[in-house]
């Protein structure tokens, strides 16, 4: 990131290579439709790309990427949703992604219905590996009440994936 | 659930984050998003260093039947003279674009007609037609505020908008009583805040979009512009 900084294009390039599946499917669990977590995709690399000189090189870069990520979709919430998408020319590949999706269809739903504060805890930590102390200081709030977050969704998560399978 | 391990993962408390199946943690967004993503950036970091633009050629997939679709003549939008003409004095740096629309709905392509009317869930398709290869942005504008909804290098001719292998859509939903799209061209990429402030100010709240204020910015910020506006049915 600091190379970024410094003009490397290349440097950010590499980054988008590396956080851009991550990234994708953070923001996927936050969206009703593949079409918007494509458009809070973009505007986060947008944004990525245009705070980079705030972003501090003693500090983490995923926690920061994170960080710009939760905002872009947390923002997205309180805006009018856009519907410009992609239409695959290629039918056999709609097909094979529809298979994928049903094969985890049951988390997805169980973790997309999860309360907004309780899913962000629980896609930072358990899903994306952040320790409590870092979801505290991306979501502003204490490391014990992380802890408790991510238990509290775990729980609803158990609730809801044996309700689905009863 | 199919997967066993991850009904455990999520049923053990002390799950390690590192045990975490990677098929929940990460998906892989599609070529044409990451195309687009990077092309965005591009354009932004190309305009804040002021550094020639570098023509790259961006290949589309067409679909033959919105080539077709869009090949088909429809009836012209009306411009006002003054639309076309470029402020005195100031230099040009934009090809001359046209912008063409299809439409799918019930399954039939055929090309966006003025005072047409479509329906909930009907698809629009964007062709465009520039001079000189260069950066084109495509705008939607509402009664509400005008969004900037991709940018993209295109060559001199014909191309659809969208990645290498997708083309862009716009589904109409319930509620929409009218959409413009306004196609912005450049020889060089504008950087968006650019772009976005001087939009921001051709907003009419309150008026029925017509992409005419748009496109007057536009052209007196020394970009082309075409419009097309579509109506969907109550």
């Amino acid at each position: 990131m600091r190379r970024v900084q410094q003009g490397d294009k290349s440097s950010y390039q590499t980054l988008f290579a590396r956080h851009n599946r991550a990234i994708f499917g953070y923001l996927r669990r936050f969206t009703l439709s593949e079409h918007q977590t494509e458009e809070l995709f973009q505007e986060t690399w947008l944004k990525v790309y245009r705070a980079r000189n705030t972003w501090q090189p003693s500090k983490a870069f995923k926690p920061w990427l994170f960080q710009v990520a939760t905002n872009t979709a947390r923002d997205a919430s309180r805006r009018t949703t856009r519907r410009i998408e992609e239409v695959s020319t290629d039918r056999d590949h709609e097909n094979m992604r529809s298979h994928k999706l049903v094969s985890t269809m049951d988390l997805e739903a169980a973790i997309e219905a999860l309360p907004d504060h309780l899913r962000e805890a629980f896609l930072l930590g358990p899903v994306h590996g952040f320790d409590h102390k870092e979801i505290a200081q991306l979501l502003d709030i204490t490391p014990d009440n992380a802890r408790a977050r991510i238990s509290r969704a775990r729980s609803s998560l158990r609730g809801s994936l044996k309700g689905s399978h009863d | 659930m199919t997967d066993p391990n991850l009904l455990e993962w999520i049923m053990d408390d002390k799950a390690e984050a590192s045990e975490h199946p990677s098929k929940i943690a990460e998906i892989s967004p599609s070529q044409a998003l990451i195309d687009r993503t990077l092309s965005l950036v591009d354009a932004e970091w190309e305009a804040s260093s002021r550094r020639n633009w570098r023509y790259t050629g961006v290949g589309i997939a067409l679909a033959a039947g919105l080539m077709l679709a869009v090949s088909l003549p429809s009836n012209e939008t009306s411009h006002s003279p003054i639309e076309h003409m470029t402020p005195k004095g100031l230099a040009s740096t934009a090809p001359e674009i046209g912008l063409k629309m299809a439409v799918s709905s019930q399954g039939q392509l055929a090309r966006v007609a003025q005072g047409a009317r479509y329906q909930d869930g009907d698809q629009l398709f964007f062709r465009i037609s520039s001079t000189q290869a260069g950066w084109v942005y495509l705008v939607h504008e509402s009664e509400k505020q005008a969004q900037l909804l991709t940018a993209q290098q295109v060559p001199a001719g014909e191309t659809d908008l969208g990645g290498t292998t997708n083309v862009l859509s716009w589904t109409i939903e319930r509620g929409d009583p009218a959409a413009t799209f306004i196609i912005i061209g450049s020889l060089e990429p504008i950087e968006t805040n650019t772009l976005l402030d001087a939009l921001q100010d051709t907003s009419d709240p309150g008026n029925t979009p017509n992409g005419q204020r748009a496109c007057t910015m536009a052209r007196s910020m020394g970009w082309s512009c075409d419009t097309q506006a579509v109506e969907a049915s109550p």
